[in-house]
């Protein structure tokens, strides 16, 4: 996954490097919409503006600066924008960012590199971890449910669960309160 | 009392820190992305741009409007002015009634030259609709219910979205990394609820995008939403099941 390569396939305004950018990124951009928005309806139209959005605005786009942090900006933005629109009726400025910040920004780009590093995950290993943690699954209902060995699903989340340890080392690092919730 | 990972035990999985651990329990992490293409999005974005254009004809006072309130000493509009053209296409009304503040109003019924505009873009948003293929959704879905992949597929995952209609419930299935039906299968959805099967409908996934099924009775009376694998000719049971999720 390398982002300098996509910034400036991004950068060149074209079709390709767009839908490069799409297919990189639309699945984080669900998620941290669907984080903010719980809905996925409107997660579903927060993607839409957001990535409508980076299209009509790429050539304000400047390939030096982080690819990833950018489309983060203009989706959160597309995501509050629809929760504004959602609450269909002007409120003050300071309540509106207390109820979104709910969720602050720290924790939906945690949120986002999570994504991204489940999604870098190969597919088998991404289905035991989403088993797993999302479905609450134990190995052996795992290997049930897949029809694979219990051997097999314990080689897959081992395999899983080192690489996302890699991959959010720096999310250990961090020490919890820090993120603003 | 650490937040920090212990090493891990043969065997045994690398501990995540429990912010990461919360995250991936969340659904935003699994939810399955809109199957919208990235041409699909830029037909859309042109087209809202194409709208976006015509927009001052909407958002812009009419110019009639403008002399309304610009009050009457004030310096006259250059010949080429915007208010100039309009009152030599006869939209501006020479003997309108003065408002109190000493401007003109323009009588709403005077505005009829707004018909054609808003006919031109309602056309324009018919035209951007049918070009594309797709709009923004206002539907609400009454549930959704995620899909994991199981035995046929175990990398597959989906989500269902429940809309009610008249005569029923639409499904809308978003899903991904199910495979295109092989030659003679295809994929058919189920409700399941104590060994009974309800048909939801048939699908082969041979391009990707959205999946719609159809429910004519309540779901929330299934416990199960199952997706199968056929084989065609083979009859009704339901074959390999290769995604599945709960009520």
């Amino acid at each position: 996954m390398d982002d300098t390569r996509l910034a400036g396939r991004f950068a060149t305004g074209d079709e390709d490097g767009f839908a490069e950018v799409y297919t990189t990124f639309r699945g984080p951009v669900f998620g941290m919409a669907v984080t903010m928005l719980t809905d996925p309806g409107l997660a579903e139209e927060a993607v839409q503006q957001a990535f409508i959005g980076l299209w009509r605005g790429r050539e304000r786009y400047d390939p030096a600066r982080d690819l990833a942090a950018w489309v983060f900006g203009v989706a959160r933005k597309a995501a509050i924008d629809v929760y504004r629109r959602e609450r269909r009726k002007p409120v003050p400025a300071d309540q509106t960012e207390v109820a979104v910040d709910t969720l602050s920004a720290e924790r939906l780009w945690e949120a986002w590199q999570v994504r991204r590093a489940v999604e870098g995950l190969p597919a088998d290993e991404a289905a035991v971890v989403r088993l797993a943690h999302y479905y609450q699954m134990t190995h052996s209902e795992i290997a049930a449910h897949l029809g694979v060995p219990m051997g097999t699903v314990k080689s897959r989340s081992h395999r899983a669960h080192r690489k996302l340890a890699e991959a959010l080392g720096h999310l250990v690092d961090d020490k919890p309160g820090e993120t603003g919730d | 009392m650490t937040d920090q990972p212990r090493p891990p035990e043969d065997g045994e999985d690398v501990a995540l820190p429990p912010r990461v651990a919360e995250l991936l329990a969340h659904p935003g992490t699994w939810a399955a992305a809109p199957a919208l293409t990235a041409a699909e999005l830029i037909a859309m974005a042109e087209a809202t741009a194409q709208l976006d254009s015509a927009a001052p004809a909407f958002s812009a006072p009419p110019v009639a409007d403008d002399s309304a309130v610009t009050p009457l000493s004030s310096e006259p509009a250059a010949p080429n002015s915007s208010a100039a053209a309009a009152s030599s296409l006869g939209t501006a009304a020479p003997d309108a009634p003065a408002s109190p503040a000493g401007g003109v109003v323009i009588p709403f019924r005077r505005r009829r030259w707004m018909r054609p505009v808003l006919a031109a873009a309602a056309a324009l948003v018919l035209v951007a609709a049918v070009a594309t293929g797709v709009l923004v959704t206002r539907e609400r879905p009454t549930a959704t219910i995620e899909l994991a992949g199981a035995t046929g597929a175990p990398a597959a995952h989906g989500r269902i979205r429940v809309i009610e209609r008249d005569a029923g419930w639409r499904l809308v299935l978003d899903v991904q990394g199910l495979a295109p039906a092989g030659p003679g299968t295809y994929y058919q959805g189920w409700a399941i609820k104590d060994g009974e099967y309800v048909p939801l409908g048939t699908f082969h996934m041979h391009k990707a995008g959205q999946v719609e099924l159809w429910s004519g009775v309540p779901l929330r009376q299934f416990r199960r939403i199952e997706v199968t694998s056929q084989k065609v000719g083979a009859g009704q049971d339901p074959g390999t099941v290769v995604l599945a999720g709960g009520m």
